[in-house]
């Protein structure tokens, strides 16, 4: 949605900016052609005057003829050779300045029509001179000069004719063209105004939702804030919680473990076996209650503790485990097979809990075992994560229940069989998957089962040599 | 027999109390246990203040000292022995049913000289007892006490 705004908006002025570029062009065209046809106006002026002079020049040379036929005073012939000396500077230059190819044809019938009335007229000066007034009054008389004067007359009269109409014909698109142009400033003008009304309109309420998301925003923040601050007290709350638990629970039952062994030790004697049997029940039973307080205590410290993140050694860390767990063992037959570990990120006391209960599940799931195989295999995984097996050849289990063992409180064996809590592959889960990594187990009832879980290594050569060589 | 010394044993349970005296007992350690209910008691002990203003004779060898409890816990018990210059020197080991970290990195930030979770189990909580009291008790050697030790019971 403001998505779609924000290109709309943008699309508008990007429209409003063009039509007024569109607008200022036409008006910078239209500037210049002005200029030009008032250059064409003034350039119909100067072929009207050239016209005139010309004519006035025909006009000379002829009434100096005129005079000089009638007088025989050669004064009187002066304007009519004034008048040969420029009339043909006079013609070239109106040449020159007629571009209309009709006023160019015009022009070349005046030329002919003077070229023959000039001949005339210099005919009579001739006349004149050589034969006496009568002969050239006779020439003049029988002559065609009047009538070519006359029609000289009227082309003049036409080009001058041509000329205008020329220059109307020019003014008239010139106006024309401004009447257009300032219809499409106009127009365009107002387009762009009411396309720049409309980006404003578009813009304001984009600002508008942009306000009222930025309220949303800042209202969910809030949302967020007061329910971080709620569960950091929930989270304030179960600390306290387990450390009651841990501290006050453990305390009636260390009385009852204590009371029961200094009563077995007062008795001593006097106790039937049967007597005995009840009294190491009731210390069993609270054994087994302190393990699954610790167990559930460790189970809830994984989920909530800060979390370090270290190098860690995971051959010195299995290879502490298992000598804590031979301990105890001692005189089973128990055959390790433990590949080069990587070193991992991690949590190190966390690692330590995953690796202790997984080696301890194999010892202890092996019990009946001689010899007890447990083997601990490396390989790479997807992602730049290694996957690391624990296999043993312990009790297994069946892949019907897999979904439940790494459930809390969930056990696949009876207590007889094997002791525990149902706690300890909870932990596990919980801290492996805190570290980003899965775990999954595949088991054979009376066959043995396998542990898979993925964890990041740190980057070594040595690790990346060995990968590429496998 | 050794000559022993004066233990302190301060915890606000009758019963752990009990047990523990049973543990000294069992180990021939408990010839002169004093024992304390709280912590407001062991500061005032120490301290000779209200009930034990006349007290005459030197500190303990040891004190062992319950976390949780009533008044005055024993970090803060810890926290008041460990800055006083005269105090300071009385070995305590914390005996608590705790095993939280923050309650373990708290005493040895104070300056506690052992830390010991009790065992649920009775066994190992007499084990655990009898070595606490037999390491500070009989074989650590206390420093030179600045006010008068009673005369050593010969046995």
């Amino acid at each position: 949605m403001n998505l779609k705004h924000s290109t709309s908006w943008r699309t508008g002025f990007t429209a409003a900016l063009a039509v007024l570029c569109l607008v200022a062009w036409l008006n910078w065209r239209h500037t210049h052609r002005m200029q030009a046809t008032a250059e064409r106006v003034a350039h119909t002026h100067r072929v009207q005057a050239a016209l005139n002079r010309l004519f006035s020049l025909v006009k000379d040379i002829e009434a100096g003829a005129r005079g000089f036929v009638i007088t025989g005073d050669p004064h009187f012939l002066a304007p009519h050779e004034d008048g040969l000396r420029a009339v043909a500077s006079q013609q070239r230059e109106l040449a020159a300045a007629i571009l209309d190819a009709e006023q160019k044809a015009n022009l070349s019938e005046l030329e002919r029509l003077m070229a023959a009335r000039i001949a005339a007229a210099q005919r009579n000066v001739e006349l004149r001179r050589s034969r006496g007034f009568e002969a050239a009054r006779e020439h003049m008389l029988q002559g065609e000069g009047k009538a070519l004067m006359d029609r000289i007359r009227a082309q003049f009269a036409r080009m001058d004719v041509r000329e205008q109409a020329l220059l109307d014909e020019r003014s008239a698109a010139a106006a024309r063209e401004t009447a257009t142009v300032r219809r499409l400033t106009v127009a365009g003008t107002l387009l762009s105004l009411l396309l720049l009304a409309g980006v404003f309109a578009l813009l304001v309420r984009e600002n508008r939702l942009r306000a009222r998301s930025e309220r949303e925003v800042q209202e969910l923040n809030d949302r967020l804030q007061r329910r971080a601050t709620q569960l950091q007290d929930a989270n304030k709350e179960l600390e306290a919680f387990s450390y009651s638990v841990s501290h006050d629970l453990r305390a009636p039952l260390r009385h009852v473990q204590g009371y029961v062994e200094l009563l077995t030790n007062s008795l001593d004697g006097q106790l039937s076996g049967k007597s005995r049997r009840y009294l190491q029940t009731i210390s069993a039973a609270g054994l087994e209650m302190g393990q699954l307080i610790d167990d559930l205590l460790a189970f809830s410290r994984m989920g909530r503790a800060e979390m370090m993140e270290m190098e860690v050694d995971l051959s010195l860390l299995v290879a502490e485990i298992r000598q804590d767990l031979e301990l105890p063992e001692a005189g089973r037959n128990i055959q390790w097979s433990i590949a080069p570990l990587p070193v991992v990120k991690g949590d190190p006391a966390m690692l330590r809990q995953v690796f202790a209960n997984l080696l301890s599940n194999a010892v202890k799931y092996t019990r009946r075992r001689d010899p007890a195989v447990i083997r601990i295999g490396v390989e790479p995984g997807v992602n730049g994560e290694v996957t690391l097996s624990i296999h043993d050849n312990g009790a297994g289990f069946d892949m019907q229940y897999v979904h439940k063992l790494f459930g809390v409180f969930q056990r696949l064996h009876r207590a007889e069989e094997f002791e525990g809590t149902g706690i300890g592959l909870a932990t596990v889960r919980r801290i492996i998957s805190r570290h980003g990594g899965r775990i999954w187990a595949e088991g054979v009832p009376g066959r043995g089962a396998t542990f898979h879980l993925t964890l990041r290594p740190v980057a070594q050569p040595e690790a990346s040599a060995m990968n590429a060589s496998s | 027999m050794n000559s022993l010394s004066r233990i302190l044993l301060v915890d606000d349970s009758p019963r752990d109390t009990e047990l523990a005296l049973e543990a000294l007992e069992t180990h021939s350690l408990a010839n002169e246990v004093v024992t304390l209910r709280d912590g407001a008691e062991a500061l005032d002990y120490l301290f000779r203040r209200g009930p034990f203003a006349d007290r005459t004779n030197g500190q303990p060898a040891v004190m062992l000292l319950d976390l949780k409890m009533p008044k005055v816990d024993g970090l803060e018990v810890l926290r008041q022995i460990k800055s006083d210059p005269v105090l300071k020197t009385i070995p305590v080991v914390v005996m608590t049913s705790s095993r939280e970290e923050q309650d373990l990195v708290r005493s040895y930030e104070l300056g506690v000289n052992a830390y010991v979770v009790k065992p649920v189990k009775f066994g190992a909580f007499v084990e655990a007892v009898k070595q606490v009291g037999a390491f500070w008790a009989i074989l650590n050697e206390p420093p030179v006490r600045t006010t008068p030790r009673p005369p050593r019971p010969q046995s």
